[in-house]
């Protein structure tokens, strides 16, 4: 070889072996392949199929790429193998960290009657729907025996500032024990906010408690949906939002909604309240089939089409918002992309797969009892405790690996559901074995029926074809939003 | 071979067996369980599926939807097939090397994203 | 104290330094700190802190920067506080520049790519050995407060142990120094030899290791080694197992900058722990100037490509910067991640750059570049908002 002159390295034969990938159809000309960590190419229609058929010429750039992207290798033990492990490991290292999100139901009364309530509230007066201190300290010595780091603490009802002291009485117990345990402890309230006061908003800066709140847009849709027992509920819950407002930062606050029949007319409006209210994000949420809300069917039953339409209709309107320099998040489509655009992993327990059941979350309710999610308990409520893992003065490892545990896991992962194990999208979507059983029957569940597959499928399909296209800045806004 | 009796309200498909295994055919037409009522008959060296509309009747112009889709994802799952038993072990090698457990010395390298950090 | 005054006299090919006293005459060099200076001599101080003077014989020679030169081709630029090496046969060579953020040792010519744009051709010549015994002289007199120093080359990872005890030397004597390795990274696909380089690191250093294209036959076609990239691939990995800091250096050639889009996802979906990503303009010198045919591709040709992936890695929270293209050439939208990266010393304007209003921000040209760009556009009037 002459100095400095370039040899053309020889390059090897034509074979080549498949890896783990996925593929669907987005639209009429093009397929999104995606492999086992979620890296995507978006090509023409038939791709998947030449690459199986070996039909991909060697010497092509194209090539070179679905090597480096994992979706072919020229050896038969990829010589990236490591790579590719270490990319899996990290997508799935939220298991590594086990149960992060402690939800404490320390009271199930409430001061609200919104006909969707997915818990069946009770009386505000009657304490027998409060947590006993005894189950507190117990539930408290639970939520410290799980491995992970990191964790969530979120104070659920009823409306739990009805029992403030009992949040106090817990938040000030985790401090004096997070002395031993040294954990990275996040307090969440979720509350309607009608109580708050300014001792209530005082402890909350003093001790960093994020505050999430329910708002369901404009004064004649919230109304709609969320009434107190003396009338409705939106002057009190602006009220509230601007006087909190004034005494802790914004993005200590944060509001959900949920999506009725009737808010699936208003996606605009109910937007532009969020903006209003000087938010800048909004999760558009499809109402749960669980507690009052599957028993008030006339007004909570819609089709799904219906939601997917209202989503696409809304984000639509967001992606205009952010063009015109408002700087607006819808959050479901921000972990979605956070999947499609980043090597990294969720905390999100909708979208995990194994099912963040148990594993990513766990619910010590007022009733004694330890359940593996939000949704058990509120089947619970219902009569219905096949997600009960058992009482809280059980111990640790019954409750968390125990013989309830494992049945709940089994169906919980979308490598091995029917439907699923093929889907381009599995490594964008998650298990949702209790919805599953709710809807459907049994936790493994029946896609070609499921309002959840069809929605998750509808909104990533859609997303990543907004992704595809990009003409209205998506990759940028996309981008900023993760 | 894709045929469509109106009388029998009936569309039944014989699926060369050579060309398309058990797996493919149940994860094809696992799809259609939503509209259809499926079954699905091993000869012997093809298969029969006969496909009844639940609710309605089948009529031309969605024979022929069906016709196409029908043949367009047996395609698909046989591909997918393909990939799914092509990349069996090396799947499987994936998640035990994910997984393994490595030495003292060593730690697992998972990344964190610059926000966090 | 004693005091050696050497002489020199000009000959035929050069100088020559002779020694009038003094016992250094056995060495082929002398390496001292400056303590003083003017047209005709220097006052070195060695590692054992001896004082030694060196005279210009003839009126017609001066110090310049590089060697004695006739006065008319001079421009000195050795200061005092600078680290100096003097050849007998006459070479003056800056080691290392006082109040620098650019200072390096240099640790061996040879290495095992052949980067078709690489502007310091290796050669195979065992120097390990020579250049190992002057960085340790290099360290012994420089200040322990320096505040960033870089390894290079050639291939530093071919020193094997060598590279370990200079590591080591600098974690120990220079603990707060930022250490900046320039690597192929290649080595680092064992397991154990990183594992062990870890161990002699200080925490501050950083690898800059390259990675042309996100396609395998691509980068090691420019890098002229076959699987270069399979073992960069997973030395990086390697790397981060073993928390070394790790910085991409992506030169931009024709042979690369069509996927550079490309290049900046796959760095964020496969990489994303990387500190720093710097994309480069060729330095057109050594092979870079050989294979220009091949290689030579004007920044308004990328400029799209550059954008695209500086504003994506950008977005993904990754710190990107530019080096080595001069600001006119560069899209405003990039302004704020150039760098004004060229080497003093290598640093130089164009007539036209006179008019430039940027001039100050701008980091200019390599004057050891062959090739010059053909479309330098002095900016007349500043702009922020475009």
């Amino acid at each position: 070889m002459k100095k400095g002159i370039p040899n053309k390295l020889k390059s090897s034969n034509g074979y080549y072996y498949l890896l783990p990938f996925r593929f669907e159809r987005i639209n009429q000309e093009k397929e999104i392949l995606i492999n086992e960590v979620g890296d995507y190419l978006i090509c023409d229609i038939g791709t998947a199929s030449k690459i199986v058929n070996r039909q991909i010429d060697v010497k092509s750039n194209f090539f070179g790429e679905l090597i480096s992207n994992y979706f072919i290798s020229k050896e038969p033990i990829p010589a990236l193998l490591n790579l590719l492990a270490n990319r899996y490991r990290t997508k799935k290292s939220f298991i590594d960290n086990f149960t992060g999100l402690h939800i404490f139901v320390l009271t199930l009364r409430c001061n609200h009657l919104c006909h969707y309530c997915q818990v069946s509230r009770k009386n505000e007066k009657n304490e027998l729907f409060d947590m006993q201190y005894e189950n507190i300290d117990l539930s408290i010595n639970l939520m410290f025996k799980t491995p992970s780091v990191a964790i969530t603490m979120e104070f659920q009802g009823g409306e739990p500032l009805l029992v403030f002291n009992k949040i106090k009485y817990s938040i000030e117990r985790v401090k004096k024990l997070n002395k031993i345990h040294n954990k990275k402890i996040n307090y969440v309230i979720c509350t309607n906010l009608t109580l708050v006061n300014d001792e209530i908003l005082t402890y909350c800066l003093d001790n960093d408690i994020l505050i999430s709140t329910s708002l369901d847009g404009p004064k004649n849709i919230h109304d709609e949906n969320r009434l107190r027992s003396n009338g409705p509920s939106y002057e009190s819950v602006v009220n509230a939002l601007n006087f909190a407002k004034k005494r802790i930062p914004l993005d200590r606050i944060s509001a959900l909604m949920t999506t009725t029949r009737m808010a699936l007319n208003h996606p605009k409006e109910i937007i532009d309240s969020y903006i209003e209210n000087g938010f800048n994000h909004i999760f558009l949420r499809a109402i749960s089939p669980y507690g009052f809300a599957a028993k008030n069917k006339n007004k909570n039953e819609y089709e799904t089409e219906k939601f997917v339409e209202f989503f696409k209709i809304a984000l639509d309107y967001i992606i205009k918002l952010n063009n015109e320099g408002v700087y607006f998040v819808e959050d479901y489509t921000a972990l979605i992309l956070k999947k499609i655009l980043t090597p990294f992993p969720i905390g999100f327990v909708d979208l995990q797969s194994p099912s963040g059941l148990i594993n990513g979350v766990v619910v010590y309710n007022y009733d004694g009892y330890v359940y593996a999610s939000d949704e058990a308990r509120m089947l619970a409520e219902s009569g219905d405790y096949s997600f009960r893992l058992g009482k809280i003065s059980d111990n640790y490892n019954d409750l968390f690996y125990g013989e309830k545990a494992k049945e709940i896991s089994e169906n919980g992962s979308l490598e091995a559901l029917p439907g699923c194990s093929e889907c381009a999208f599995q490594v964008y979507c998650g298990a949702d074995p209790i919805r599953n059983y709710v809807s459907q029957g049994d936790t493994v569940g029946y896609r070609p029926t499921s309002n959840h597959c069809f929605k998750n499928k509808s909104i990533i399909s859609h997303i990543i074809n907004l992704i595809n296209d990009g003409r209205n800045n998506e990759n940028e806004i996309f981008r900023s939003w993760i | 071979m894709i045929t469509y009796s109106k009388e029998r309200n009936l569309i039944t498909c014989l699926v060369d067996s050579s060309i398309y295994n058990m797996d493919i055919i149940f994860k094809c037409f696992y799809w259609y369980g939503k509209l259809f009522s499926i079954e699905i008959c091993k000869k012997e060296d093809f298969v029969e599926i006969l496909i009844e509309k639940k609710e309605g009747i089948i009529d031309e112009v969605m024979f022929n939807k069906l016709r196409l889709k029908i043949k367009q994802d047996l395609i698909d799952f046989k591909t997918r097939d393909i990939v799914t038993k092509e990349t069996k072990s090396v799947r499987e090698l994936i998640i035990a090397k994910a997984f393994s457990n490595l030495s003292d010395e060593e730690e697992d390298i998972i990344f964190t994203s610059p926000v966090d950090r | 104290m004693m005091v050696g005054i050497m002489k020199m006299k000009y000959l035929d090919h050069g100088f020559k330094i002779i020694i009038e006293t003094f016992n250094m005459i056995a060495k082929s060099y002398i390496i001292g700190v400056v303590e003083d200076i003017d047209l005709h001599s220097i006052t070195l101080k060695n590692k054992e802190g001896f004082l030694i003077k060196i005279e210009v014989t003839s009126e017609n020679f001066v110090f310049s920067d590089y060697f004695i030169r006739p006065k008319k081709f001079s421009k000195l630029s050795v200061s005092k506080l600078d680290i100096i090496k003097i050849e007998k046969r006459g070479g003056v060579k800056i080691l290392f520049k006082h109040g620098s953020n650019d200072n390096l040792l240099f640790v061996t010519d040879q290495c095992n790519s052949s980067c078709l744009m690489c502007s310091q051709p290796p050669k195979n010549v065992d120097d390990i050995e020579y250049f190992y015994k002057i960085n340790n002289e290099i360290l012994s007199l420089i200040p322990k407060d320096i505040e960033v120093i870089g390894i290079s080359g050639g291939e530093p990872t071919l020193l094997g142990e060598k590279l370990n005890l200079i590591l080591k030397r600098l974690k120990l004597e220079f603990p707060n120094t930022r250490v900046h390795i320039l690597s192929n990274g290649r080595k680092f696909f064992d397991k154990n030899y990183v594992s062990r380089l870890s161990l002699d690191i200080n925490k501050l250093a950083t690898f800059g290791i390259p990675l042309y294209s996100d396609i395998a036959t691509i980068h090691d076609y420019v890098v002229q080694a076959k699987n270069a990239f399979y073992q960069t691939a997973i030395g990086l990995h390697n790397a981060a197992r073993f928390g070394l800091n790790i910085e991409i250096r992506i030169v931009i050639t024709k042979l690369n900058y069509e996927r550079l889009p490309k290049l900046a996802k796959y760095i964020f979906m496969n990489y994303p722990f990387v500190e720093h990503v710097a994309f480069m303009g060729v330095e057109y010198t050594g092979f870079a100037v050989v294979n220009s045919e091949l290689i030579k591709v004007n920044p308004d040709v990328y400029m799209d490509q550059l954008k695209e992936a500086v504003l994506f890695l950008n977005s993904m929270k990754i710190n990107t910067s530019i080096y080595n293209l001069p600001l006119c050439l560069v899209h405003r939208k990039l302004w704020p991640f150039s760098v004004k990266s060229i080497s003093d010393w290598k640093q130089e304007y164009s007539n036209d750059c006179k008019l430039c209003e940027e001039v100050n921000i701008c980091g200019g040209f390599f004057r050891t570049s062959r090739l010059k760009y053909n479309n330098i556009n002095p900016i007349l009037e500043k702009k922020y908002n475009e």
